[in-house]
Formats: C-alpha cells, structure tokens, sequence
C-alpha cells in the first residue's frame, strides 16, 4: 500500500538574468527563486490497482513519481510504501526490493552489452531464487516478446524494443508496485498495444500495484480505473475514471453520411432542442446527453428519417474532459 | 563612425558564429561555481609552479638556467600557461568528433571548405571570447602581481599588438592540426585518449611545461625545424619581450607560413579520409 | 556486506566486456596515460637536471618517489573513475536516478559502474620506476620499512578516493564541481618535490589539509633519512580513515539534498 501525505517539494533555482551582461550579474549573486513542483498533495493507493497519475508538463508528476521511489525527498510531508519512506537510506533497500520503475526517456539497460547480461546483473542484485527467475524469466520473453533479440547490446534495440526490454528488467524481481513514468511515449500502436496488454495481464496475474504518467489517453483508458490528475502541484481530482465522463454528462457523438438531407430544425424539436450539430467534412455530427436522452430513440429517428451511408458513434473522449478539468482547476 | 562599425558588423561572417560562441560560453559558464573553480584552480597551480621554481633557483649554483633568470623564468611560465589555454582551446577538435560520431560529415559530405571554414570561424570565435572572459583578466593579474613580486616586466604596447598577431597565427596553425587529427573519429572512437595525447604532446614540445632551451641540443634543433615552437613560445616571447622587431614579424611570417602549410595538409589528408571512408562504407 | 563482494567481480566484468569491444579504444586510452606520465617524468628530469640539487635530493631519489606516488594514484583511478562523473554532470543529467531505485549502496553502484584499466599503464610505470630506481638509493631493505611503505600506499589509495569524493560531493549543492575537482587533484602531482622548498602556505595545504604529501612525500622522506616509518604510517591511517568518514558523510547528505534532472 502507497500512503503519500501532505507532500510538498520546492526547488530552488538560481534567478538568472540575461545576456552576458546578466551572466556576469547572476555570477556574482546569490539570488535564488523557490519554485513549488508539488503542494501539499496526499492520497493512498491500495494493493493491486492500476492508477493514471496525469498531468501537463511541469505539473509535478515526475517529481512525485521520483520521490515515490526515493530518488528525491520530499521538503515536507511522508510517503510510506508499505509502511517505510523509500528516500530514507535506512529503509530504501528494503523498499527498493519491491519496487520496480521504468523511464520512457531514459533506459536502465547497460547500454554495450547484451541484454542477457543485464538481466543476469539484475538477478544477482536483487537476489531473485533460480527457479522464480526462470519462471519469470520465461514468461516476460513471452509477453513482451523479447527473445528475439536478447543477445543483442541495448544500444542497437529500436525505441520499442527497448522499452520492452526495460520492461521486463523492471518486473523480473516481481516487484509489489511498478512505476511506469511515459511508458509508451513515442511507440507506434502494435507496441504500445503490446506493453498495455502485458501491464494489464501482469497486474492480474501477479496483483502488482502499478502507477502510470503520461499524456496518453488511449493507455488511461486502456488501463486505469482510477485517475489522478496533478496540476501545478495540486491534486485537481483523485477518482475513479468513469465518473468524470459521468460528471462531464455522457456526451455521445453520432456521425451520419448521407446523399439526403435531413430537417435539422425538425430533428431537433423532437428531441426537446438538446442536440448540436456540426458538419465535418462529408459527416453530420450530432451531439447530445446520453444520460438525458435516449441513444436508442435518436437513431431510430435518424435511420427513419434519412438514408445513412455511413454511420458511427463516439463518446467525449478524456482527452477533452481532463482539457475542460485544466481549465476549470476544478470539477 | 558608428554607420561604418554597423555596416561592418553586418557583413563580418564572424557575427554570427561569435553568437555560436557567446551560446557556448554562457552554457559552459552557467554554473559560476564551474568558473570560480577553474580561475581559482588556474590561479593555484600557477602559484604552485612559481613557488617551485623560486626553490629551484635558490639551489642554484648561478642565477641564469639554460638562459633564464627567476623573474624571466616565472614570467614565461605563468604567460606559458595563460597562453596555451587561450590558442590550444582545441573545442573544434571535439567538435568534429561529435560530428563524425553522429555521421553529420558522413551523411552530408559537405564540402571540405565550407567545413573547415565553419570550424575555423568556431575556433576564432572561441578564441576572442576566451580572450576577453579568461585571459585578459588573468593575465592583467597575473603580471602585475610579477611585477611587483620579483620585478617582471609589463610588456608594451607592440609587444601586444604583435603578440596578438602572432596567438592569432598560432590557433589557426592549431585549428588545421586539430582537424587533421580529429579525423580519427572515423577509425576510432576513443576521441578522448588521442586528445590527451595531442595536448600533452603539444604543451610539452611546444614549451608549455618548460622552456624549449632546457630540452638537449638535438632536441631543440628538431623542434625549432618543426612548427611546435612557433605555436606556443613565439607568442610567449613576443608577448615576454624577447625579441626585437624584426625577429618578431620574421617569426610571425613563419607562422602564417606553417598555418598555410597545414591548411593545406588538412585538407589534403580530408580528401583523402573521406574516400576512404566512402569506399568502406563507413 | 558479503553481497557486495560478490556483486563488484560482476561490475567489473560488464565494464570490461564492453571496453573490449572496442579494442582500439583501449589500447589508446593505456597509451595516453603512458604519455601522459612520460611527459610530466621528462619534465622532472629535464627541470632537476638543470641544477645540482634540489634540497639534497638528486633525480635519481624524485624519480624514486615519483614512482612510489604513482601507485596509489594510478590504483585509485582504475577503480575509482566514476567520481568525476559526480563532480561532471552526473546530477544534472539524473544519472543517479538509476542507483536510487536499486536495493544497493548507490555509492558502490556509482563506482563500480566504471573500471579503467588505461590506469594500469600507470600503476606498471610505477612499478617499473621503483624497480629501477630503487637499487640506487643506499637503502637497506627489510621488513621494518618496506611494510609500513606499503601500508601508507595502500591508505593512500583510499586519500585520493576520498579527497575526490568529497569535492566530487560538492557537485550536490553547486550541480557542477569538476574544475574545482581537477584543481585539487592536480595538487597530487606537487607530491613529487620535497615538501620544504615550497613555503610554509603550500606545505600546510599538502601535508594537512589535502594530505598528499602526508602519506606519498614523507614515508619516502623517513625511507631515505633511515628513520622509523610506523608512526608515520598512523598518523597516514588515521587522516585518511578521517577523511574517508568526511567524504561518506559529505556524499550522504548530498544525496539527500539531489534534485535529480530537470522536470
């Protein structure tokens, strides 16, 4: 179990001036600007969950995500994974023990040498038995797919690839929680496909808590029942993620190509003046409440009324409604 | 006045790698404590140097060593130190290796001239902003705290003109030679051994840790024939004094002369680099 | 503990598994350190040739010492590297980030994730100096003082590890300390001329503050003078375990103040 409470963290950075002219300036002074990353944030995250902890850039993901697996200490405020602060150097062996991490910028993999070789180093420093590594071992060749290239230096990997490789070297160990900090950025989609799906089969299989950043919404949806969202260090909500789109109002969008067409004035008296139109392209968008009118009801109306050529139907994806949260600071 | 210096300013190729250059400081220079530790730093090992060889002349039997006297002594050595490090500022020398390491010259084979004019104009860059961030104030220290410690002289006002003229010559000698060996980024990637390597060969033969005149005769004839001497001591001299007029400009034509010499063996050698690089296939 | 010793063969290992993979690499890092040292001995030489004497001590008894301090230089700098990196941009690239998640000492990550065997060029210079030089000196050896020379070497080691340590740690608040690391280091290459012909300023820098010539200058000083090393050789343990403790301890709370990469 994670408890983070009443984190806080400043840094301080130099006040720096401009030009040479400022450069000399800022040599000589002792100016410093504090800058607030994270405010005072708390929340708790209990065994087995996939939680999406998002949030703009600079909003202070990373740095709790860093202070979560003790790389920073917090200025104020505790973090205790299972009862221990992992930045403290008395307890964070023992933490670090059961948790494993990923940066989607920066591999851990040592970069020359074989990948089997960092996974033979990692074995040895986390003291994993044989014949759990073996197991493991055999397993994440399978879901992440990496046997091919095990013999080969990290450098020489693709970017997916590597981040598979990274992957596996996190979870070999069969850590309580995994951080997973932008996993799949800059993955095409049969990768990122895979990784989600291996996530997601190991947070069965294994029960491993998993905290996920990124600006993805497709790996949120696809994984997170619960979300975070983090902005300018405060926390602007802490919940499961069905109930934003809920508290956003189910927005459905219907699509409609058709060579005739329709009586929008008409179409939309029968339905109480609730729907807005858009036109893109060759597409007749039609927008509406789903927890005010009836999905069912609208297109009938819409396939008595005209001759569809093509149809489709989309929700408010979360990409706008956490856009709406930024903008509103609030829910 | 002001008309001509803008019209100038407008078309001197050097504006725009100077802003190359003045990025490239403030970079380096972002962190005062980096500055602070490396005048600082400079500032001890020249004190260290100097106390040593006040010692050194204390056991000795005469007071001139191979020519030298103590005041002549700790002069060139602490102008030996300041100077090398404004002409041998060898960044082009990494520089390449960065570019041959991300296959830019590769890639693009560019034109060699267009390169080695960019570098160059990097080098000079490089050398003017040393000069006036570094070497000015240190040197103004340094000589005035000589001089009135063990009676050094200020050099006058030629001195320093000509001495100008002369690190100018000097680095651009540096710059073809950098290039020259920078070009073993294709066979290897170990930059860094081979810049050890090239620095510590060029300080020591060049008169950086001792003067050329305590090398042995043989030696010293060798070393005057090549163009190691012209690099480092001529400057040195020139700004120390040492030589009269005519020698100085004598001197100054012999280094603008090695500096055409190894232009031309830098591209020379590149040319013939690059062919075999695009016959292997590299 | 044991774990630690059983993990550092495996550093060591990967880093030489992947220097050797570029064989040419390596061989022009052990002969850049060769020249180096090749150099800066011919400058001795050249420099104390030019006079009798230097305070009794001819070349022959510096080029003795100078061997003798490169043992432990040369020793530390195989092992040891990787503290540059710390002073260099190791805390504004976050390259501890890595350390920090792992159950290990991040010290000992630190160093052992570096092994430059160009050092051994070094250290068999060394060697090959005393070898030479030794026999030259009319010295009778025994036990009573090869040991405690070897003792003081062996803590000398651990000086220079933890003298770049602790101005490697600086790099902590200040995000950069390698020029100011490189400055004292260099201050090493002053332990080759006897202590007393520098002024009073100078042998209080080298011989208390930053120790070198504590535990490199003085036992060769005793060695030559025939007079008894094993006090000497505390006084060297008990600075360097001093200042070993200072270096952990600077280094400790660092960590604690690392700010990691920018956000």
């Amino acid at each position: 179990m994670i408890e983070v409470k009443n984190i806080t963290k400043i840094f301080k950075k130099p006040v720096r001036k401009q030009g040479i002219g400022g450069m000399i300036k800022t040599l000589f002074s002792n100016k410093y600007d504090s800058i607030v990353a994270v405010n005072n944030i708390s929340f708790t995250i209990h065994t087995g969950e996939i939680v999406g902890y998002i949030g703009s850039n600079g909003a202070g993901k990373s740095t709790t995500i860093k202070m979560m697996c003790g790389i920073l200490t917090p200025t104020s405020g505790q973090i205790l994974i299972d009862g221990m602060e992992p930045y403290n150097s008395k307890t964070r062996n023992k933490v670090t023990k059961n948790i494993g991490v990923v940066f989607g910028q920066r591999s851990q993999l040592w970069w020359d040498l074989p990948l089997i070789e960092t996974f033979r180093l990692l074995k040895l420093i986390y003291e994993v038995p044989d014949t759990e590594w073996n197991e493991r071992f055999e397993y994440f060749k399978e879901v992440l797919d990496i046997g091919k290239f095990l013999n080969s230096p990290a450098r020489t990997l693709s970017l997916g690839q590597r981040m598979r490789a990274d992957l596996a070297a996190s979870l070999l160990h069969n850590p309580k929680v995994l951080f997973l900090d932008e996993p799949t950025i800059g993955l095409d989609v049969l990768v990122k496909e895979k990784i989600l799906t291996a996530i997601k089969d190991i947070n069965k299989k294994f029960n491993t808590t998993v905290i996920v950043t990124t600006h993805d919404m497709n790996d949120i949806t696809e994984l997170c029942k619960r979300i975070i969202i983090i902005d300018e260090g405060n926390i602007l909500y802490d919940g499961p993620l069905k109930n934003i789109k809920n508290r956003f109002g189910d927005i459905r969008h219907i699509y409609i190509s058709s060579s005739e067409r329709m009586n929008l004035a008409t179409f939309n008296a029968a339905f109480e003046h609730k729907l807005s139109f858009e036109k893109d392209e060759n597409f007749l968008i039609i927008s509406f409440d789903a927890a005010i009118l009836s999905i069912n009801d609208i297109v009938n109306y819409i396939f008595q009324n005209c001759k569809v050529k093509d149809f489709k139907i989309t929700e408010n994806n979360i990409e706008s409604v956490v856009k709406k949260i930024y903008e509103e600071k609030s829910i | 006045m002001k008309v001509l210096l803008k019209r100038y300013m407008k078309r001197n190729p050097f504006k725009k790698y100077f802003a190359f250059v003045k990025g490239g400081i403030l970079q380096a220079f972002s962190y005062k404590f980096s500055i602070f530790g490396w005048i600082i730093g400079d500032f001890i090992q020249i004190i260290i140097l100097c106390f040593l060889w006040i010692a050194i002349y204390q056991y000795s039997p005469t007071t001139e060593i191979n020519g030298f006297t103590m005041p002549m002594m700790l002069t060139y050595l602490v102008s030996a130190r300041i100077v090398s490090q404004l002409v041998f500022s060898g960044d082009s020398f990494w520089q390449i290796g960065e570019d041959i390491r991300y296959g830019y010259i590769a890639n693009n084979l560019i034109r060699p001239i267009d390169y080695r004019k960019r570098l160059m104009t990097m080098d000079i860059g490089n050398f003017f902003g040393i000069m006036i961030i570094a070497f000015i104030p240190i040197y103004i220290v340094s000589i005035t705290v000589l001089h009135f410690a063990i009676g050094a002289m200020f050099p006058t006002w030629y001195n320093i003109i000509f001495f100008f003229i002369s690190s100018l010559a000097s680095l651009l000698i540096i710059s073809s030679f950098n290039f020259m060996i920078g070009q073993l980024a294709f066979f290897t990637g170990a930059l860094f051994g081979i810049g050890m390597i090239k620095n510590e060969l060029l300080m020591f033969l060049s008169g950086g840790y001792l003067p050329i005149a305590f090398f042995p005769e043989k030696l010293q004839a060798i070393l005057n024939i090549l163009p190691f001497t012209s690099v480092l001591q001529t400057p040195n001299f020139i700004l120390m004094g040492n030589y009269g007029i005519t020698e100085t400009i004598i001197r100054i034509l012999i280094q603008f002369g090695w500096a055409l010499v190894f232009s031309v063996l830098a591209s020379l050698t590149f040319k013939g680099t690059i062919k075999h690089v695009t016959s292997v296939g590299g | 503990m044991k774990k630690y010793f059983k993990l550092y063969p495996h550093y060591i290992a990967m880093c030489i598994k992947t220097k050797l993979s570029y064989k040419v690499d390596a061989i022009i890092g052990i002969v850049s350190f060769l020249i180096t040292n090749i150099v800066a001995f011919s400058t001795l030489y050249l420099t104390i040739s030019s006079i009798p004497s230097l305070n009794g001590w001819t070349f022959e008894k510096m080029a003795f010492l100078y061997g003798f301090c490169l043992i432990p230089k040369s020793i530390d700098h195989v092992f040891t590297d990787a503290i540059w990196w710390l002073g260099g941009w190791a805390i504004r690239k976050g390259d501890l980030d890595k350390y920090l998640i792992k159950p290990l000492n991040p010290l000992f990550q630190l160093i052992a994730d570096d092994f430059q065997y160009d050092g051994l060029g070094e250290l068999i210079l060394g060697i090959f100096l005393l070898i030479i030089y030794g026999p030259m000196q009319n010295i009778t050896w025994s036990v009573s003082n090869v040991i405690p020379l070897i003792i003081c070497g062996f803590f000398a080691i651990f000086m220079f590890t933890a003298i770049k340590l602790i101005f490697a740690s600086i790099a902590f608040w200040t995000k950069r300390s390698i020029e100011l690391m490189t400055t004292i280091y260099e201050l090493s290459s002053f332990t080759k001329y006897p202590i007393n012909i520098f002024n009073r300023f100078v042998k209080v820098i080298l011989v208390y503050i930053i120790p070198f010539s504590l535990a490199m200058y003085y036992p060769i000083d005793y060695l030559y003078r025939g007079e008894s090393i094993w006090i000497l050789t505390l006084a060297v343990a008990a600075v360097t375990i001093l200042l070993c403790v200072i270096a952990y301890s600077l280094w400790h709370i660092g960590l604690k103040k690392y700010e990691s990469a920018g956000n």
